[in-house]
């Protein structure tokens, strides 16, 4: 393990860190560059929604065989690439790496009262692993061939076969690459953020002492350590199928108009092994964000966050459900109708803690004495996201109900309400409430009320008009619209228009971040009066997190506004005083 | 160039937000406090915007709901369709009176608990009773949503094909062939080993008896209040056949069976009939009218292959895939008519049949 | 970095302890390794998925090989001996097992000449199952019956022949090379039609389809009317395999091979841990906790062996 006095070079304290702090930010920036290139691609596609067929300048930052030489309009193939990729990229390096990966980082350590993770080394594998995986993905980008072009689902036979569609070649290839590196440098953080949590936690922090946030960031990793290897076993099976000539998922195929020689194989068998991930992916995307808005919340307003029994136990049943549900994805594949009842059933019953949630959310802000920072505003719209995101899952875990609007645009409606927003929101309101943290200095309290108001407005106005597309009955990864949907069509310009302005609008945040990390206002200890032990350690920050001795921890995390109390916060290393209870 | 004025803009915009905080910081340095220290009178600001603009999003719903509601689906043109329609109209009415009393909630309660200096926040950290009764109460509306759902899942999903007319959906990249099952109500044998794009593209088995009836036909017709079984294959990717006026939906997976059975209710002249189709159509209409000759001809070509004589557009059901299946995968359509018996008759009867050829090998 | 160690062992769970009392590093091996068993457990769902969905249509006979038939063969030994190679090579995996149980067992007690030996068995024990499943390999691709691959569902046919058992006429499983009157050993090209032709003059032999049903010699030549044959296979490959459906041999190579590529890195590991014990290392540390992580290690892919032959071998 380091000790803090031993030297450093640039190159082991920025690039190969194994301090979790240090780590925590290359996620963070890698993130932050990931989410600005898909943000880019879904300028770029719903560009073309609204104005089909149409050339766009926006398409040039692709390369121009993406572009027809006559109209210069986007080629349909490569259009399905920038779904895709925005997909891949979303999903899996901003919603996952991007924000467990600063965050458990980051956050982990230090609220359990360690020195560093458990294992520096494997961390910071764990982040170059990432990198490397980047590197490959946006390489796949640019081959000539151009990039995975099936849907971040990559089903077969699309994705297995090159003359299906021109992406599925090296693009492909390219993108299993970049996804099993992925997927290691994942396992390895998620084995990192379990141990710590069990072995390292500071005298006197008991599980039941623990913040919302490591609680969430725990069973997001036993979520990730369950589920990730399943889908690098459904990619190596793929790779099979697609440079071998095994049949584990193709059967009965016409190449070329000749008869392959595939015979015996799936897709539906590579769907249930990719949604075995797939269901437990949007959760790890979500319980990070759900437990960061807790303690935002609950800092902010100066009240414990109502009902923390209650709010672990529902992250555990969240976790726990959340690997029995993932039919519910399938439901139209033509599987035994008693096995898509089961998945209804098991996915209706998900909606009882995450409602408990929302409720216990509600009830925290009732009577409490509101700060509005952007961290807060972004917190509340968290909840206001996951509040409609999560209600038309009501529809879609309904079996029959999904006949008529599953893979329509009510679902790209839903799933962009609960992970593009609800998610990126608690990521955004991490990313506030811990910047000073990360780099003691606050962030532009007025550029971050813009950025806020402005991508709350535009956001809702691009995701809910999707729900009437999808009541319309427009499909998904479509280049272009059925044009018999008439007038359902100009909803797509009001879709686009709110997407680009949107988009500018994450300009503010980005200068933002990067003006306050050199000249923003300087941060004290404890800028928001939180209890929690992150904010305990000095100002500079440094290797091993508290100069002498760890802390101890005598109360849990949310005793704000505690009757008898001089302050209307107590940190947890603060011991009781005579005659005062623990809650 | 146009990238030089890009680069120039975002210069700018960069030195004028720079610029912008660096004025803030000074004048709070004038007034001696901190720039980024959230103040009563930004709890206050930030409170009346949160409310203002909640509200301002919960009525830019009910205008959407107002605007569009017409362009939504009409009522399903199918017996199963009709249950559905049902309990997806019950769920809606329980999202929507469950969304707005919630966000009006969060939103009032963001407004009404904004930060006063020297209030205290009451210290509420649980109440078992509270959680039990929200544990329960959803508990109970979801399980009554499930029941319901189930037994609608099991009569759509359980059909057999007795008294069924029997079709065969063909798909493949990028376009879709139906094939009826004939006199016999048998479909004919296949095996993709025979497929010859030029003169058996439906690999189908030329020697089976039962293929000599079959009809091969580019679009599909229906028999008001006949059940139909309709059975699905594909030759190369997954594909998913999805009609939405039947609430019918079910992927095409090479290598695997699968069937929807349903029953057609209204006729496509019905439909034609129905004021909210005739509204959908007029708008349709209206918008090709607003273009110019040379464009109407290129749009109704590329999208209906029609022509300016089959102007103005009537409604057809139309079956388009539903799984993401290559480039032109927007545009793989299939017509679907529903008509009387006799009409049925006429059509059928000008199909031609697949006959009886020599068993074709490879 | 401190641990601050709370000698209350029924408060490990209240901070500055070790709750399961492991170092985070044996913590780590253990989730690793449920990580790798929940990669093998897709496998085999994969695998079960394959085997149970290939069944013919209506009389639901299985269509998949009969792993008897396919694995009979024993080293240097002529003769059917059904599953004995594959139950010596799990004796022999299961025995390094014990071997690492007494390395480790000698690390806790500081013994280091006995970590050295049971250590270095371990490692002879599972060069010795890569080596027999290489055999195995070798065995599996060359093929051993023949067979003949007809054009409808690539169906895989195996050559029968007449005869008499318990006084009663019946017909069993006999080979190409039997057919052929060749030697099973050589390397050969028989053409369809040079079968085919062999077959017409040899009216007591006839095949057994995948659904395992016999066809006297004119019932063949019925039942090649319906499905017509288009090539000789010998031997296994990922594309066509001469047991039966491609999917027997594709799940035979993949999860084999991913199993015996983690008896290879185990084997790779041990060597290393062999040579730092070997060095004094570990005696110099104080403990032999390594030996221990790389103990659980093997005992998983051990553990995961007696699934795999479990569910594809004997089952």
């Amino acid at each position: 393990m380091s000790d803090h006095h031993h030297k450093e070079t640039f190159i082991t304290k920025y690039i190969f860190s194994q301090d979790h702090k240090m780590i925590a930010k290359q996620f963070l920036l890698t993130g932050i560059f990931m989410a600005l290139v898909g943000m880019l691609m879904s300028a770029m596609f719903r560009v073309q929604l609204a104005n089909p067929g149409e050339t766009s300048i926006l398409y040039n930052l692709m390369p121009s065989n993406w572009m027809d030489p006559d109209t210069g309009a986007l080629l349909q193939d490569k259009y399905l690439a920038l779904v895709t990729m925005h997909g891949t990229i979303l999903v899996f390096w901003v919603l996952t790496a991007g924000l467990s990966g600063t965050f458990a980082n980051f956050l982990i350590p230090l609220q359990i009262g360690a020195r560093d993770m458990a294992s520096g080394f494997i961390n910071m594998l764990s982040y170059w692993f990432f990198f490397a995986a980047t590197v490959v993905l946006i390489y796949s980008i640019y081959v000539p061939s151009g990039p995975a072009s099936a849907g971040w689902t990559i089903y077969p036979p699309l994705s297995a076969e090159a003359s299906y569609i021109e992406g599925s070649g090296l693009g492909m290839t390219l993108w299993l690459v970049s996804i099993t590196l992925f997927i290691v440098g994942s396992l390895l953080g998620g084995l990192n953020y379990i141990v710590t949590i069990l072995n390292l936690r500071t005298k006197g922090m008991s599980m039941k002492r623990l913040p919302l946030t490591i609680w969430a960031l725990f069973v997001t990793a036993i979520l990730g350590v369950l589920s990730f290897p399943v889908l690098l076993s459904c990619g190596l099976l793929l790779v099979f199928d697609r440079s071998f000539g095994t049949s584990f998922y193709l059967s009965d195929l016409i190449i070329g108009g000749e008869a392959a020689h595939h015979i015996g194989g799936s897709p539906i068998l590579f769907e249930h092994l990719f949604w075995f991930l797939g269901h437990p992916e949007v959760y790890i995307i979500l319980l990070p964000a759900l437990g960061m808005t807790s303690e935002v919340i609950s800092v902010n307003t100066r009240k414990p966050i109502f009902g923390y029994q209650a709010m672990v136990l529902s992250l555990l049943a969240i976790g726990f459900l959340s690997f029995i549900v993932w039919g519910h994805h399938m439901f139209m594949t033509g599987m035994n109708p008693f096995l898509g009842s089961v998945f209804a059933f098991t996915t209706l019953l998900i909606a009882i803690p995450s409602a408990i949630k929302v409720f216990n959310y509600l009830t925290t802000l009732w009577r409490g004495n509101i700060r509005f920072t952007p961290a807060m505003l972004f917190a509340i719209a968290m909840v206001s996201t996951f509040i409609t995101g999560g209600l038309t899952g009501l529809i879609l875990g309904n079996a029959p109900l999904d006949i008529n609007v599953h893979d329509t645009y009510f679902v790209v409606g839903h799933f962009h309400i609960v992970m593009g927003l609800s998610a990126i929101y608690g990521m955004l309101a991490g990313v506030y409430h811990w910047f000073p943290k990360m780099y003691g200095r606050m962030m532009n309290k007025n550029l971050g009320y813009l950025h806020f108001w402005g991508t709350f407005i535009c956001a809702y106005g691009v995701f809910f008009p999707m729900h009437f597309l999808g009541l319309a009955g427009l499909p998904r990864r479509y280049y272009a619209n059925p044009v018999d949907m008439g007038q359902i069509t100009d909803i797509n310009d009001i879709i686009t228009f709110f997407a680009l302005a949107g988009a500018v609008i994450q300009f503010i945040f980005v200068f933002n971040f990067f003006y306050s990390i050199f000249r923003g206002s300087p941060a004290s200890k404890n800028p928001w009066k939180a209890n929690t032990l992150e904010w305990t350690t000095p100002v500079e920050r440094i290797h091993g997190n508290w100069p002498g001795d760890l802390p101890e921890v005598h109360r849990w995390a949310y005793d704000y506004s505690k009757p008898g109390a001089e302050e209307d916060y107590i940190p947890q290393n603060v011991p009781l005083k005579e005659g005062e209870s623990e809650h | 160039m146009i990238y030089l004025l890009i680069g120039g803009l975002l210069f700018l915009a960069i030195v004028t937000f720079v610029q912008i905080i660096r004025v803030s910081e000074l004048l709070s340095k004038i007034r001696n406090k901190d720039v980024n220290e959230v103040t009563e009178n930004d709890n206050n600001i930030q409170g009346k915007i949160l409310l203002v603009v909640g509200f301002g999003f919960l009525v830019f719903v009910i205008w959407q709901i107002v605007a569009w509601k017409h362009l939504i689906l009409p009522p399903a043109s199918s017996l199963h369709g009709v249950e559905i329609d049902s309990l997806m109209n019950t769920t809606m009415m329980l999202i929507l009176v469950v969304f707005f009393i919630t966000s009006i909630i969060l939103f009032f309660f963001g407004f009404k608990y904004r930060g006063i200096k020297g209030r205290k926040a009451f210290f509420y950290a649980h109440n078992n009773k509270l959680e039990i009764v929200w544990t329960i109460v959803p508990a109970i509306v979801l399980s009554g949503l499930i029941v319901s759902g189930l037994k609608v899942w099991d009569s759509t999903m359980n059909v057999t094909s007795e008294n069924s007319q029997i079709i065969e959906l063909h798909s493949r990249q990028f376009q879709w062939a139906a094939r009826y099952a004939g006199e016999d109500n048998i479909l004919g044998k296949h095996d993709f080993r025979l497929i010859d794009r030029a003169t058996n593209p439906l690999s189908l088995d030329k020697g089976d008896k039962y293929t000599i009836d079959d009809k091969i036909t580019n679009e599909v017709h229906l028999v008001v209040g006949k059940p139909v079984m309709l059975k699905f294959r594909s030759d190369d990717v997954i594909h998913s056949a999805y009609i939405p006026h039947f609430r019918v939906q079910m992927n095409c997976v090479p290598g695997v069976r699968t069937q929807f059975g349903f029953t057609p209710t209204k006729t496509t002249q019905e439909m034609r009939e129905d004021p909210q189709i005739i509204r959908q159509m007029q708008e349709l209409n209206d918008r090709i009218d607003a273009m110019s000759l040379i464009e109407k001809t290129v749009f109704l070509d590329e999208n209906f292959a029609k022509t300016v004589d089959d102007l103005p557009l009537k409604f057809d059901y139309q079956l388009l895939c539903n799984k993401i299946c290559g480039s032109a995968h927007y545009n793989m359509k299939m017509k679907f008519v529903v008509e009387t018996q006799e009409e049925f008759d006429t059509w059928i009867a000008q199909q031609k049949e697949v006959g009886g050829l020599v068993l074709t090998k490879k | 970095m401190e641990e601050l160690e709370n000698n209350n062992h029924g408060e490990a769970w209240k901070g500055g302890d070790r709750p399961f009392k492991s170092s985070y590093g044996k913590l780590m091996m253990w989730f690793f390794l449920i990580t790798d068993a929940l990669t093998f457990s897709a496998f085999l769902v994969s695998y079960g998925f394959f085997r149970y969905t290939a069944v013919e249509p209506v009389t639901e006979k299985s269509l998949w090989p009969v792993p008897e038939e396919v694995f009979s063969h024993f080293p240097f030994l002529t003769g059917e001996h059904p599953l004995l190679f594959v139950a010596l090579m799990t004796f022999i995996l299961i025995m390094s097992s014990v071997t690492m149980v007494l390395a480790v067992n000698y690390g806790h007690k500081m013994q280091k000449k006995k970590v050295v030996l049971w250590l270095s068995l371990t490692i002879i024990g599972g060069a010795t199952f890569l080596g027999s499943q290489a055999w195995e390999w070798g065995h599996f691709i060359h093929g051993d019956k023949g067979a003949i691959q007809l054009n409808r569902n690539l169906e895989v046919v195996h050559i029968a022949k007449e005869d008499v058992i318990d006084g009663k006429d019946t017909m069993v499983l006999s080979s190409v090379y039997e057919l052929m009157n060749a030697d099973k050993y050589g390397h050969h090209d028989f053409s369809i039609d040079t079968v085919l032709n062999q077959l017409r003059e040899r009216p007591s032999f006839g095949i057994r389809l995948a659904n395992k049903d016999y066809k006297s010699n004119l019932e063949t030549f019925e039942y090649f009317e319906t499905s017509e044959p288009l090539e000789i296979i010998l031997g296994a490959g990922l594309k066509k395999n001469e047991y039966g459906t491609q999917d027997f041999g594709d799940c035979f190579f993949f999860i084999t091979g991913f199993h015996g590529f983690h008896v290879f890195s185990g084997v790779i590991i041990l060597i290393v841990i062999l040579i730092n014990v070997i060095k004094g290392t570990y005696q110099r540390r104080g403990h032999y906790e390594m030996v221990e992580k790389v103990g659980l290690y093997w005992h998983f892919v051990d553990l995961v062996w007696v699934f795999v032959f479990t569910f594809f071998y004997l089952v």
